[in-house]
């Protein structure tokens, strides 16, 4: 396992919009991959359900944002603290060359998958070269 | 298309729409952001809740007892039920397994890396003593969490003691 921060960071863009949950609010760790046609994101978000994800696309702004329930139930008391839980938020911003109408989302054991295919304009494309006979 | 435009969007050039009412004084930014510093340099003095020999250790777990039971729960994003391998001796609780990179993320081209991989075993002290056929383990979200029922005569009898 490489050598690096797991601690959960939190996000500071989330102070400047307006919130109506409490608590604290971190940036999910995410992974970007480019291919040829696509461009996937991976973003580690545990506690989160395909309910409570919420993924909003305005004008070039993509916005993933996950509530996560709070586990104080049953009287439990902390004895030991490493992580705490708490809502996701994070924003990207998209180029023109995203086909919005096909971007599709998938939420799997707490890792959101955002598909995002390219457009055909943006797709790179071979050239055959003919010689010039 | 380049990778550089989907990192997360800037501090200046954000189009998350920013309340502009009263805050937009500068006098009550530097106040806040003064503010904010002092917290996370106290934050870092106090050493929190948080041991800071346990930054950076994968995965994080938190602890939570009742008189009854503990519970240890645990963030693992990514894994299945089968992936996680969990065992307990005696006064010892063991979390192992591997978190593997997908299919598709195998034959990508270009990549920006945050989320953590690799094979991880963490071994976990319980103070109390354990009904081991008992300890249950649930995976959900994502979220691992694992309870101990404590034996009878382990449980933290809290007496009211009536003063005289």
């Amino acid at each position: 396992m490489a050598e690096k921060a797991v601690q959960k960071m939190e996000s500071q863009e989330v102070e400047r919009v307006e919130r109506t949950r409490s608590g604290r609010t971190f940036l999910p760790p995410t992974d970007i991959i480019e291919t040829e046609s696509e461009i996937i994101l991976l973003a580690d978000m545990p506690g989160v359900d395909e309910k409570t994800v919420d993924i909003i696309l305005e004008n070039k702004l993509l916005t993933i944002q996950g509530n996560v329930e709070t586990r104080d139930d049953n009287n439990l008391q902390t004895v030991y603290a490493e992580f705490e839980s708490g809502d996701y938020y994070r924003a990207f911003t998209l180029s023109d060359d995203i086909d919005r109408e096909r971007i599709q989302a998938k939420l799997k054991n707490g890792v959101l998958k955002l598909v995002l295919p390219k457009a055909e304009t943006a797709k790179s494309r071979k050239i055959a070269v003919h010689t010039g006979e | 298309m380049k990778i550089k435009e989907l990192i997360p969007a800037q501090w200046g050039r954000s189009e998350v729409p920013v309340r502009r009412t009263m805050d937009s004084s500068p006098l009550l930014d530097l106040q806040r952001g003064m503010n904010r510093m002092f917290d996370q340099f106290f934050d870092d003095f106090t050493g929190s809740r948080f041991p800071e020999s346990a930054r950076n250790v994968y995965p994080q777990i938190d602890i939570r007892e009742t008189d009854q039971a503990v519970e240890v729960s645990a963030e693992l994003p990514g894994l299945e039920r089968e992936d996680v391998d969990i065992s307990i001796a005696a006064d010892v609780l063991t979390i192992r397994g591997e978190k593997r990179q997908e299919k598709e993320e195998k034959n990508g081209g270009v990549r920006y890396v945050e989320r953590t991989y690799g094979a991880f075993r963490r071994e976990i002290p319980i103070r109390a003593e354990i009904e081991v056929e008992k300890v249950n383990a649930k995976m959900k979200n994502g979220v691992l969490t694992v309870t101990l029922p404590k034996k009878p005569e382990s449980r933290r009898m809290a007496r009211r003691i009536e003063v005289q």
